[in-house]
C-alpha cells in the first residue's frame, strides 16, 4: 500500500489570503478573539520578517506599518478545506478528512496512471496551486508516516519502504501531539527527536510511559499499522468573500466574481461536476444615505439551461442580471455557491435541426431581458382561463419538449393585436356599427359580422365581457381593413381589439 | 488599347497566388427555400434561408398569416424561431390556430418603458435585439415585426444596417424576415414581397334585405391576398417581369 498526505502549512493564514491575490502578496496577520483579547494566530512569512509573533494582540500588531490585519473567518476556512477535499478528490475517491489542514489518500494504484511517486505528489501540489494552496505531500508505506513526512518536509518527501525509522530520525517530537506529561518527561529526558525516541529500549521505555509510550515508539521506527477510513462529506460549492470597505459600484464586483467562479469552475471540474444553478448573496450596507434596499441580504439564483464550467459565461450572466436587478446598497460581503450537476453529453443527430446554442442563448436572453425586460422576453404559452387573450410567458427552451406536428391545413387569417386596445367611436344604425373612428382616422363599415358575446372571469374580480364585431371598414381613400372591435359590456365603451392580417 | 476584360485578366493572373479570382464575384450557392404550405406561393421559392426577405403591404393585406404558416412550418419542425415585435401585436392564440409550436418560438416584446433608465423606444429596441439574435444564431427564422411601424419611421433605418443584418446571416441556415408595409433593405433584400388586398368573402346567411341587423346574418370569411415578388435576386440578379399569385387565408377559427 501507498499513502500521499496532503498538508497545508500555516491553514489558517493561507485560508484567510486564499482568495486575495493583493492580500496574499503583502504581509498580514490574522486575527481571532473577543475585544479586549483579540490576538494573533497566523502570520504569513512577511509578516514574521517585520518581526510579528503569533500571540500578540492586535493593538500591537497594528502598529507594525504595512501590514493587513485580517479577521479569522471559519467560513473562509472552511471553504479553503473544501477546495483541498477537492483537489484531492481528482486523484483517488479514497480519502481520509484528518484535520482541517490534512488529508490522506491511497495511491497505491495510481502509478499506471500518473507515473511515480514523486510525479504523483507534483500533480497533486500543481492542482492545489490551481486552488491558490500551498501544500506539502509526505508519500509512505503507512499513513502515520506520511502524515509526519509531510509535516517535516518543505515540499515533497518520499519515504522508501522500510526505511520510514531512517528517513524520520531527525523529526521534532511536536509532531506526534503528545500529551503535556509525556512530552515533558521526554524533555526531562533529553529525547527530542524521532530518532532519540526509536532507539529507547521497549522494556525500559513501558516500564516508565507505559502502553502509550511503546505506541509512540512504534510510531517513530514507522511500524503503524493504521487503516484508512475514507471519509464522505457532504459536498458544498461556496466561495465567498468579506471587503474591508462597503463596495459601491456593482460594476467593480465583476473581479470579485471572476476570481470567485475560477475557484468554484476548478473545484467543480475536479470532480466531474458542473454548475447546474448559480446562488449568488450578497451582504448589504444599509447604513449609509440614499439607500433603495430594504433587506440586508440580496440574494439572486440563475439557473443554467445546461450544466457548464465556463467562467466567462457565468461571469456574463451575473453581470447581466446584477444590471437588470441593482442591489440599491453598497455590498459587503459576497458569497457564490454552485449546484453540482453532472455535465450534460449529447450527441447531436444528423437530421435534427441545429438549435441555438444554449450557453450563447442564455446571454443572448440576458441581454434581450436588460433591453426590453424581465418579463416581455421568453415563449408565450396558452393558460387554460377564460381570458381575452389567455396566455403567459415562460422561459424560451427550444428543443425541451417534444414538437407535435400539427399545422393547420386550411390556412388561417392572422390577428394582430392592438396593446393596448385601441378606443373607438362608433355610430350604430339598426343596431350594427355603420361608422368608426379611432386613431384620429374615420372609417365606413362596409361588413359588419355579429355580434359574438364573449365573457369571463366572472366568478373573480377580474369579471369581463364583451360583444365582438367583425368588421370591414373602409377609409376615404378606399383602403380598406379588416379589424375586430368590440363594446365593454361593463364600461359600454367600444375598442378596436385588433386587426386580422 | 487594351479592353476593360483584358485588364480583368490581367490583374487576375498576377493576383492568382496571393488572390485567386480577385475581381469576379463570389457565386453563391442559394440555399434550400423554406415552404410555408401555400402551395401557391410555395412556387415562388421567396424565402431562401441565409437572405433577408422583406414582406410587404398594408395592414389587412395577410402578411402576418403569411408569417404565421412560415412559422408553422418551422417550429413544428423542431427548429427554433424568433419574432422580434415592435408593435407589440403577436397573438399567441391565431399562431396557435395556424399551428405555430410556442415552445419553439421566441418572442420579444418591444415597446414597454417601466424602467426609467431604458429610454430606448420600442425601434431601437427591435433593432438591437435583432442585432442579438443574429449573433446568437441557430435559429431557422428570424422576424423582425414592423407591420405597424409608420413608414416615415422605418425609413430612418440606415442602409448601413439592413446591409449588417444581410451579412449577418449569409451562408447560416438562418431566414432573416421583414414584416412592414414598404420595403426598405433595398438591394441588402434577396427578395421583396409585395402582399395586396384582392377582396374579403363574406358568407350571407340571413335574408339581408331587411334593413334591421340580426345577429349572425353574415359571416366574414375569407381574406383575398395578392402576392407579387417585387425583388428576387434568389431567383436572377435582375427581374423585369414580376411573379404574381393569389392565395386566401380564412377566418372561421375566430368564429
Amino acid at each position: 500500500m501507498l499513502f500521499a498526505c496532503v498538508y497545508v502549512p500555516n491553514f489558517i493564514a493561507q485560508a484567510a489570503a486564499r482568495l486575495d491575490p493583493v492580500v496574499a502578496a503583502s504581509p498580514f496577520a490574522v486575527v481571532a478573539g473577543t475585544p479586549p483579547q483579540v490576538r494573533v494566530v497566523a502570520l504569513n512569512a512577511k509578516a514574521k520578517n517585520k518581526r510579528l509573533w503569533i500571540g500578540m494582540t492586535k493593538t500591537e500588531a497594528e502598529a507594525s506599518t504595512g501590514t493587513q490585519i485580517l479577521e479569522r473567518s471559519i467560513k473562509l476556512e472552511a471553504s479553503a478545506h473544501g477546495a483541498l477535499l477537492d483537489c484531492t478528490s481528482r486523484f483517488s475517491p479514497h480519502c481520509e478528512d484528518v484535520a482541517d489542514d490534512t488529508l490522506i489518500l491511497d495511491v497505491s494504484e495510481l502509478s499506471k496512471l500518473l507515473g511515480t511517486p514523486t510525479q504523483i505528489a507534483k500533480s497533486i501540489r500543481a492542482q492545489a496551486r490551481n486552488l491558490s494552496l500551498y501544500i506539502r505531500v509526505g508519500i509512505a508505506g503507512n499513513i502515520d508516516s506520511a502524515i509526519y513526512a509531510a509535516r517535516t518536509t518543505k515540499g515533497i518527501s518520499i519515504l522508501p519502504f522500510g526505511k520510514e525509522a531512517e528517513f524520520l530520525k531527525d523529526a521534532p517530537l511536536d509532531i506526534l501531539n503528545l500529551s503535556p506529561k509525556i512530552l515533558e518527561t521526554l524533555t526531562r529526558w533529553g529525547i527530542r527527536t524521532f530518532g532519540q525516541l526509536g532507539t529507547l529500549p521497549e522494556l525500559s521505555l513501558s516500564e516508565r510511559l507505559g502502553q502509550e509510550g511503546l505506541r509512540l515508539q512504534q510510531l517513530v521506527r514507522g511500524q503503524s499499522f493504521r487503516t484508512l477510513s475514507p471519509t464522505s462529506a457532504p459536498v458544498s460549492f461556496e466561495e465567498g468573500t468579506d471587503f474591508d470597505y462597503p463596495v459601491e459600484d456593482p460594476e467593480s464586483l465583476a473581479f470579485v466574481f471572476h476570481r470567485l467562479l475560477e475557484q468554484l469552475t476548478i473545484r467543480l471540474t475536479a470532480r466531474a461536476l458542473a454548475a447546474g444553478q448559480l446562488h449568488l448573496s450578497l451582504e448589504l450596507d444599509l447604513a449609509v444615505d440614499d439607500v433603495k434596499a430594504t433587506e440586508r441580504l440580496f440574494t439572486r439564483t440563475l439557473k443554467l439551461p445546461v450544466p457548464t464550467v465556463d467562467t466567462k459565461l457565468l461571469l456574463k450572466l451575473l453581470q447581466l442580471d446584477l444590471e437588470a436587478h441593482s442591489p440599491g446598497a453598497p455590498v459587503l460581503k459576497v458569497a457564490l455557491r454552485a449546484e453540482p450537476m453532472r455535465p450534460r453529453i449529447v450527441q447531436e443527430g444528423i437530421f435534427v435541426p441545429k438549435g441555438p446554442e444554449p450557453q450563447r442563448l442564455e446571454v443572448t436572453l440576458a441581454r434581450l431581458r436588460k433591453l426590453v425586460g424581465e418579463d416581455r422576453v421568453g415563449s408565450p404559452e396558452l393558460i387554460d382561463r377564460h381570458l381575452p387573450s389567455p396566455f403567459r410567458m415562460v422561459k424560451f427552451a427550444p428543443g425541451a419538449q417534444l414538437v407535435k406536428s400539427s399545422v393547420a391545413s386550411c390556412r388561417q387569417a392572422a390577428l394582430r393585436i392592438f396593446r393596448p386596445n385601441a378606443p373607438a367611436r362608433v355610430e350604430n344604425v339598426h343596431g350594427a356599427p355603420h361608422t368608426v373612428a379611432f386613431d384620429g382616422v374615420r372609417y365606413r363599415v362596409t361588413q359588419a359580422s355579429g355580434p359574438w358575446r364573449r365573457s369571463g372571469e366572472w366568478w373573480t374580480q377580474d369579471r369581463w365581457g364583451r360583444d365582438e364585431w367583425d368588421l370591414v371598414l373602409t377609409a376615404q381613400d378606399d383602403r380598406r381593413l379588416l379589424v375586430r372591435a368590440y363594446r365593454d359590456l361593463l364600461t359600454r365603451q367600444w375598442y378596436i381589439d385588433g386587426e386580422y392580417d | 488599347m487594351r479592353t476593360a476584360a483584358a485588364l480583368r485578366s490581367e490583374i487576375e493572373a498576377k493576383l492568382q497566388n496571393r488572390i485567386p479570382a480577385a475581381l469576379t464575384p463570389k457565386h453563391r450557392e442559394l440555399q434550400q427555400s423554406i415552404p410555408c404550405g401555400i402551395s401557391n406561393i410555395d412556387l415562388l421559392q421567396a424565402f431562401p434561408r441565409g437572405t433577408l426577405v422583406e414582406i410587404c403591404g398594408l395592414p389587412s393585406t395577410g402578411r402576418t398569416g403569411l408569417l404565421h404558416a412560415l412559422l408553422a412550418q418551422t417550429t413544428s419542425g423542431g427548429e427554433a424561431a424568433a419574432v422580434i415585435d415592435v408593435s407589440d401585436s403577436f397573438d399567441p392564440v391565431s399562431a396557435t390556430q395556424s399551428g405555430v409550436v410556442l415552445s419553439e418560438l421566441l418572442w420579444v416584446r418591444c415597446g414597454l418603458l417601466s424602467n426609467q433608465r431604458r429610454s430606448l423606444s420600442a425601434f431601437d429596441q427591435a433593432l438591437r435585439a435583432a442585432d442579438l439574435l443574429l449573433q446568437s444564431g441557430g435559429f431557422g427564422i428570424l422576424t423582425l415585426d414592423m407591420g405597424n411601424v409608420l413608414t416615415r419611421d422605418a425609413r430612418k433605418i440606415p442602409l448601413a444596417t439592413w446591409f449588417r443584418f444581410r451579412r449577418a446571416v449569409e451562408e447560416t441556415q438562418t431566414l432573416f424576415l421583414v414584416l412592414e408595409q414598404e420595403p426598405h433593405a433595398s438591394s441588402s433584400a434577396a427578395v421583396v414581397l409585395d402582399l395586396s388586398q384582392s377582396g374579403i368573402g363574406v358568407q350571407e346567411t340571413q335574408d339581408t334585405e331587411k334593413p334591421q341587423h340580426i345577429d349572425g346574418d353574415r359571416l366574414i370569411e375569407t381574406l383575398h391576398t395578392r402576392a407579387e415578388v417585387v425583388r428576387g435576386q434568389a431567383r436572377k440578379p435582375v427581374r423585369s417581369d414580376r411573379t404574381n399569385t393569389m392565395f386566401s387565408t380564412r377566418l372561421q377559427a375566430y368564429r
